[in-house]
């Protein structure tokens, strides 16, 4: 008899298996249930199957996958799944539940002390010579509270304005209602309904919107050589990025060694920030630096390595980003940041003279 | 040639081009450098299980790239290979942990899409008898999840 350990492999391939067969599974055994029903699950199936969309959000990834199939067979009568009490034990399964329920503060160590500048007032040549040159982050606190974004944005609003847009979240694109529901869902969970929500991360919100229209880029990152390239030609380079508390991006270094901004409008982020040429523990970069493997999700990161770094002589910079706050990160910083809250924010990449032949020898590789 | 023993030490020759196939071996190589002729041991895969990864490591093409793009479906499994994994449960189901460990993905894809075959068509019964599967539910439970998903599958 297949036992977790396979079980969980098959579930881990579960692309070999027709949804069809899955319902079947679930009703073998005890077992066989918990790991089919597993959420993470059909949440894969719901964006495979009916792509960006599978709305209106239910209360589970599996219920909004049959109700979204109901829509197609309205002969049949919708029955969601109301989850059994199963006594069953599962190493595969005990890891994601921890990592979606440890709570947040304690998983990112939001009481450490942090140790970024932050900046009111700054010249432009302050900027430079303090940060820009050196290639030191900073926190600028009076830049994002100017924004009419500040004042505008929040869930209700965007939904209001650009309900029907189409945004992208990750590998799914779809209209920002079914997004800010299934948002809703986990605001309502407390923050512990994934281990890793399904993030919004949007490049097109500039040409699709007018939200662009609520914010200016401040003027200390406004020297942008790759407007030169044309807007044919330029790499991705402005996001709008929304995420449940627990969202986030594992390590990762900015591409084409371009530095970045990165503005919280509303809720709040924790930033570790490694400088150039310290890989951060439990990160695997390709030979160039282009493809970084971090097998685990950034809340399985934050319970295995965090406790290392107080053994490394390189402290990372670390920091909590709030509503109203802009974060420099300069070109080369190896970073991962974790959502506390529900938060909404919008950051660039840019290339300016301090970078620019690192970025010219990046691009000619 | 590689060198590597089975958990019940069985030692086997294989060339470089069949050991590269498994991302474990390949990578073991890789830290351990040329000048090493110590066996590389697999503690967690048997002689026998070896064998019949071994088998199918040398009848794929060697410059067969992973097709990752490519949508899985269990239905594209070759005639031969359907053969090669005609074989009773305890060997499929060891292969496939084989090609886990082994980190081996297009034997580990031949293995789940196998099982997949095995399941289609069949009742939750008949699933049940193919793999000696426990009915562990109360009538209530097994009644509340049948009233849950039956109605789901593909008619």
């Amino acid at each position: 008899m297949p036992d977790e350990a396979l079980i969980a492999l098959l579930i881990g391939n579960i692309e070999c298996f027709d949804d069809s067969d899955i319902f079947k599974l679930i009703r073998c055994s005890k077992a066989l249930y918990v790991m089919c029903n597993h959420d993470s699950v059909w949440r894969d199936r719901t964006i495979a199957r009916f792509k960006g969309d599978f709305g209106p959000f239910s209360n589970s990834w599996k219920n909004t996958y049959k109700t979204r199939l109901q829509k197609e067979r309205p002969d049949v009568e919708l029955v969601l799944d109301v989850p059994l009490k199963v006594g069953f034990y599962s190493d595969y399964l005990f890891s994601s539940w921890r990592c979606s329920s440890v709570p947040l503060n304690d998983l990112c160590r939001s009481n450490a002390p942090e140790n970024i500048d932050r900046r009111e007032g700054l010249t432009m040549e302050q900027f430079v010579e303090e940060y820009d040159k050196p290639g030191k982050p900073v926190i600028l606190t009076d830049v994002v509270t100017k924004w009419p974004a500040f004042k505008k944005w929040n869930m209700d609003y965007l939904e209001s304005t650009v309900g029907d847009i189409v945004f992208r979240a990750e590998s799914v694109d779809l209209p920002f209602k079914t997004y800010a529901a299934y948002a809703k869902h986990c605001r309502d969970n407390g923050g512990s309904f994934e281990e890793a929500p399904l993030y919004l991360f949007d490049k097109y919100f500039s040409a699709r919107t007018k939200l662009a229209d609520d914010f200016t880029v401040p003027e200390y990152f406004n020297q942008d050589l790759f407007q030169l390239l044309g807007a044919n030609e330029r790499p991705d380079y402005r996001w709008i990025i929304i995420g449940p508390p627990r969202s986030g991006s594992t390590f990762h270094l900015d591409p084409n060694s371009t530095s970045a901004w990165n503005a919280v409008i509303t809720g709040s982020k924790k930033w570790l920030l490694f400088p150039p040429d310290c890989v951060p523990p439990g990160v695997f970069p390709s030979a160039d630096g282009s493809e970084v493997t971090t097998p685990i999700s950034l809340a399985e990161w934050f319970l295995n390595h965090y406790d290392e770094i107080k053994r490394w002589p390189v402290k990372p910079i670390e920091c909590i980003c709030r509503a109203g706050e802009i974060i420099y990160v300069p070109r080369g910083w190896w970073h991962c940041v974790m959502n506390l809250e529900e938060s909404i924010a919008l950051t660039q990449n840019f290339v300016n003279d301090c970078n620019l032949s690192q970025v010219c020898l990046n691009t000619c590789a | 040639m590689v060198k590597i023993t089975s958990s019940d030490n069985q030692e086997f020759n294989i060339s470089k081009e069949i050991a590269n196939q498994s991302v474990l071996i390949k990578n073991m190589l890789e830290d351990v450098g040329e000048a090493d002729d110590q066996p590389i041991p697999l503690p967690n895969v048997s002689g026998a299980i070896l064998q019949k990864v071994r088998h199918h490591a040398q009848r794929r093409p060697p410059a067969a790239p992973e097709e990752e793009t490519k949508p899985k479906s269990s239905e594209d499994i070759e005639e031969r290979d359907k053969e090669f994994m005609n074989v009773d449960q305890g060997t499929l189901f060891e292969i496939i942990l084989a090609a886990n460990y082994l980190d081996m993905k297009n034997l580990l894809d031949l293995g789940c899409k196998t099982v997949a075959n095995m399941i289609k068509g069949k009742s939750v019964e008949e699933i049940r008898k193919t793999f000696n599967i426990v009915n562990d539910f109360t009538p209530e439970e097994e009644e509340q999840i049948r009233k849950e998903n039956e109605w789901c599958e593909d008619r």
